[in-house]
């Protein structure tokens, strides 16, 4: 990724269904060997911008190179990228090897030429010994593996992945994220995953895009989505948040002073510029917020509603002055019951204002 | 689970009101009176008997042609109609759609006249050729029907993997359709093929001088009564029936099982 060489250009893509509008004017560049995350709700159009790349649905408008070529009219038979489904569409009346060496087979490669690469790509996913199974005969991790051999066998520049891993089990879809994350140190592939999971794309991605409703909310690394939203919407869909209502009181250089309700007023930094008495949105997460049954300095009063253990944090709603209860995230060992008087205090360094 | 006598009694009535008749068909075949009643002696005579007669044994043949044309043109348009419809849109595709299922419910009788009328204003001489079309005409919304049911939104999927990775639209429908649909193309056919060989009505509309199929000359035999030939006949074509529904029935059992491993 050091030469950061565009290998996948969407140009102000739309895409419409009988007259309506599912992608709106998308432009997205994505990187050799970059790992990109397409994340959102069911329905917010990411997996049709996945198949404008693939070619098996073309666009109304605007442009899809790969590798610099305008692709956009290109059969999706001819385009050097292949898709793992989200059923992932192994064919069910051939064997495991005959369903990975199909694509090559459709490229007319010799016979010797194909079963040297079958059993090269089937050693690369682990699956020796299951070359004359069929598909049902498998289980569903090993239907994965067959997947993503039957496409990485074609040498795609880029590699698609529709909610590829949402059928498995917890554990299972770990292992695969991680033996997925290993292929594509190995092979250099561009993937480009498609997923409605949060944990997923952070855990996995190199950069996130998020979409909502046809269009890229936030464009960012793993990181920068979780710590610094752009939109309301990015906040609440990627983990947990505290969305607070807030009016802008003061504003001085890089720092404004929001109240949050009467009598309760936070200083937060800020590079944007705020107007006094603005409506904003002030985004907290549950984690970086402190709770005590002692007094803090700065601390708001509040009443525990509900205690939730999850293992590693036990998460807390706390019923504060303000409209909706907060999720408070601690590791500390204090037991706090429901009903307990408590006082919680913002990480103001941590606080995320956002324009509505 | 309870009163378990009673219901084996009315499964084995069942199977006495659906049998019966057939069994009592095969044992007069071996009857050597030529009276369906009285039951004398066990006799291959009346087997002879047809097997010396030339009529019936062209008007078999006939019979076999007209079902075995019929069955594969058949096929292999309803066999692309159903791929069509499943995969093409176009206007008037839902009303095609409902269309199909007319000649399957319309009255025998009804297509019997319809065809024949046709031929007529297209003066077209009846003959072999007439009711093999016939056949064709009424066998295609059968294979369609049975064909389409083995099409899903999965099949899809299918498809756009192997275009995906890089399969023509022949390669997607030899490789990948076909396999898939071959089931249902199979009842189809066998569908078609029982269809037409033991029809009389649209036959008999359609049927041209000398143009004779067995069933409409086993009906032209009983005009003048039941006689023994036609019980010996009739068993023959019961036993083929049977030898070739439970080849297909011994193939698909295989087949599943061996799948189901």
């Amino acid at each position: 990724m050091d030469d950061k060489k565009v290998l996948v250009r969407l140009e102000n893509i739309s895409k419409n269904f009988n007259n309506v509008k599912v992608i709106k004017d998308v432009s997205l560049d994505i990187y050799k060997g970059e790992f990109l995350t397409l994340l959102g709700p069911s329905g917010c159009g990411k997996t049709t911008i996945l198949r404008m790349i693939s070619g098996l649905d073309d666009v109304t408008k605007g442009k899809v190179f790969i590798d610099g070529v305008d692709v956009t009219e290109v059969d999706a038979t001819k385009r050097e990228v292949n898709t793992i489904f989200q059923n992932l569409a192994l064919f069910p009346k051939m064997t495991v090897k005959e369903n990975v060496g199909f694509g090559l087979k459709m490229k007319k490669l010799d016979k010797n030429i194909i079963d040297k690469r079958v059993k090269e790509v089937i050693k690369l996913v682990k699956m020796e010994g299951y070359e004359d199974r069929f598909p049902s005969e498998l289980s569903g991790g090993q239907q994965q593996r067959i997947a993503i051999a039957r496409s990485i066998i074609m040498n795609p520049k880029v590699l698609l992945l529709d909610e590829s891993l949402c059928s498995l089990d917890l554990k299972l879809k770990k292992s695969m994220q991680i033996e997925l994350k290993r292929l594509q140190k190995k092979l250099g592939i561009t993937f480009i995953y498609v997923t409605h999971a949060q944990d997923e794309a952070l855990s996995m991605s190199d950069r996130i895009a998020v979409i909502n409703n046809g269009k890229i909310e936030q464009l960012d690394t793993p990181e920068n989505i979780y710590k610094n939203p752009k939109t309301v919407f990015v906040a609440d869909f990627i983990g947990e948040a505290n969305i607070l209502d807030g009016k802008v009181v003061n504003v001085n250089d890089g720092v404004i002073k929001v109240s949050l309700f009467e009598g309760y007023v936070i200083e937060i930094e800020t590079d944007e510029k705020y107007e006094k008495n603005e409506q904003i949105k002030l985004i907290i997460r549950p984690e970086n917020i402190k709770i005590s049954k002692k007094e803090l300095i700065n601390g708001i009063e509040g009443v525990v509603t509900e205690t939730t253990y999850n293992g590693d944090s036990t998460k807390i709603l706390v019923d504060v002055p303000l409209k909706e209860d907060i999720k408070v995230s601690t590791t500390d060992d204090d037991k706090y019951n429901s009903s307990t008087k408590v006082y919680i205090k913002f990480d103001s360094k941590l606080i995320v204002p956002l324009r509505k | 689970m309870k009163n378990r006598p009673i219901n084996n009694l009315f499964i084995f009535l069942v199977f006495i009101f659906l049998y019966l008749p057939i069994i009592v068909l095969v044992v007069y075949s071996f009857n050597s009176s030529s009276m369906n009643i009285l039951f004398e002696n066990f006799t291959f005579k009346w087997y002879e008997e047809i097997f010396n007669n030339k009529e019936l044994i062209e008007s078999f043949l006939n019979t076999l042609m007209v079902a075995g044309i019929s069955t594969v043109v058949s096929t292999i348009l309803g066999t692309m109609a159903a791929y069509g419809l499943y995969k093409y849109n176009f206007p008037f595709k839902n009303l095609l759609n409902s269309l199909i299922y007319i000649p399957i419910v319309i009255p025998e009788i009804v297509l019997g006249i319809s065809l024949l009328s046709i031929y007529t204003l297209m003066r077209l001489e009846l003959g072999l050729h007439t009711i093999i079309i016939s056949h064709i005409a009424f066998s295609i919304p059968f294979v369609i029907v049975s064909v389409r049911s083995a099409l899903t939104r999965e099949t899809i999927t299918y498809e756009e993997a192997a275009k995906d990775l890089g399969a023509s639209n022949f390669k997607i429908f030899k490789d990948i359709i076909i396999p898939i649909i071959l089931p249902g193309i199979v009842s189809g056919a066998t569908l078609a093929f029982t269809l037409s060989l033991d029809d009389v009505v649209i036959s008999y509309f359609t049927a041209g001088p000398g143009s004779n199929t067995l069933p409409l000359y086993i009906y032209s035999m009983i005009k003048t009564g039941i006689t023994p030939d036609v019980n010996a006949l009739t068993t023959i074509m019961l036993l083929i029936v049977f030898i070739i529904l439970t080849t297909i029935a011994i193939i698909q059992t295989r087949k599943i099982r061996k799948e189901a491993i």
